[in-house]
């Protein structure tokens, strides 16, 4: 199975890229396939996207498709999702 | 032939000039308005114009303030925003720009929460005022906005936004804008709001410190309902502080992304996110 994930601000600089395609096994998670991911690039990526103690960081904003999606009940993956990642930052 | 005067329907003869109108209806006026333009020559007025006479200087009446300080909207505007209902979730440097650029706008109705009160620190970018320090953020904006148009209703929540309270406060909103300061609570209210109100439009921002090029700032529409305002980058954090320009760029970014999404249109110019 293959998603898109797309990547936004500091991600995309730590990434090089703005989205690439990921290869998934079936009944994988999002947050396992993205630390898989994560573990090519800089350490500050996972840094970013994981909390120390489990789980994605409250700050970060994950759209599936076309629509925002809460971290406590992200659906399953399916095949050519597109995951958009927003790290939020402080400022307003 | 029908126009506007003031904002009220009006019948004209055909061929009726804009400074004959004036002499008729308004001697001595010195700002003329057609159409959201000020009119400096006469014209020959056309079927549907929206024409606004004012006397610099001149308090107008009560009944004719409302027309006269929309004047300058692109006509239809103002009567469809009046209808509007936009929420604003944090009031500090967004938030507080935001509200007083959507008064001014003439939203109809604008529903604010903030738990917090005016600090000095907040000075540097927030539209308060150094006699307000210590006020929650609500009754200090929600004086300022009477001030700035008293015609807008406004509705005020001084209390901590939570995943459990999101959805009922900005329950009536045609779009909600998220102003908070920390990234934690930014997305916390794009996912709780998402969840409870799905097809309400929400207008976020993340990265508007310091004081790189305020060409950075952009507008960015990354779902359906969900646009985004800033440099997506510059945090603020030591050393880079919160600024009122870049701060403003932004909040006016997000308003104007609140009054395209409210005017029925695209609210990025940029659809590649």
């Amino acid at each position: 199975m293959r998603i898109h994930v797309k990547y936004m601000g500091q991600l995309r600089h730590l990434a090089q890229r703005d989205e690439e395609v990921v290869e998934t096994a079936a009944n994988e998670t999002l947050e396992a396939a993205l630390r898989r991911v994560a573990g090519a690039y800089d350490a500050a990526f996972g840094q970013i996207l994981f909390d120390p103690t489990g789980g994605f960081r409250p700050s970060v904003t994950i759209l599936i498709n076309d629509a925002p999606a809460h971290k406590s009940a992200l659906p399953p993956l399916r095949d050519g999702d597109m995951v958009t990642l927003l790290p939020a930052i402080a400022g307003g | 032939m029908r126009i506007t005067l003031n904002e009220q329907p009006v019948n004209l003869t055909p061929g009726q000039t804009l400074f004959a109108l004036r002499d008729q209806i308004k001697p001595g006026a010195d700002v003329l308005v057609v159409n959201g333009a000020p009119c400096r020559t006469d014209t020959i007025l056309s079927e549907g114009d929206a024409v606004v006479l004012i006397r610099r200087g001149e308090i107008p009446e009560a009944d004719e303030l409302e027309a006269l300080m929309a004047a300058r909207h692109t006509p239809g505007v103002h009567s469809r925003l009046k209808r509007s209902c936009a929420g604003i979730a944090g009031l500090g440097g967004l938030g507080s720009a935001i509200a007083i650029a959507l008064a001014r706008l003439g939203a109809g109705r604008l529903i604010l929460a903030d738990f917090d009160v005016v600090e000095p620190s907040n000075l540097n970018r927030q539209q308060y005022f150094v006699d307000q320090i210590g006020m929650l953020k609500t009754e200090a904006l929600s004086e300022n906005l009477k001030r700035v148009n008293p015609y807008v209703v406004v509705e005020t929540h001084a209390v901590r936004l939570t995943p459990e309270n999101v959805g009922a406060i900005f329950g009536a909103v045609d779009v909600l804008i998220e102003a908070f300061d920390t990234p934690e609570a930014k997305t916390m209210l794009v996912e709780s709001f998402s969840s409870a109100r799905p097809n309400t439009p929400i207008v976020m921002a993340t990265g508007l410190a310091g004081f790189e090029s305020s060409n950075t700032i952009r507008t960015r529409r990354l779902a359906a309902n969900l646009v985004v305002v800033g440099d997506l980058e510059t945090a603020a954090r030591p050393g880079v502080g919160l600024m009122a320009p870049r701060v403003g760029v932004a909040a006016h970014h997000q308003a104007n992304a609140a009054l395209r999404i409210l005017m029925g249109k695209n609210a990025e110019g940029d659809a590649t996110a």
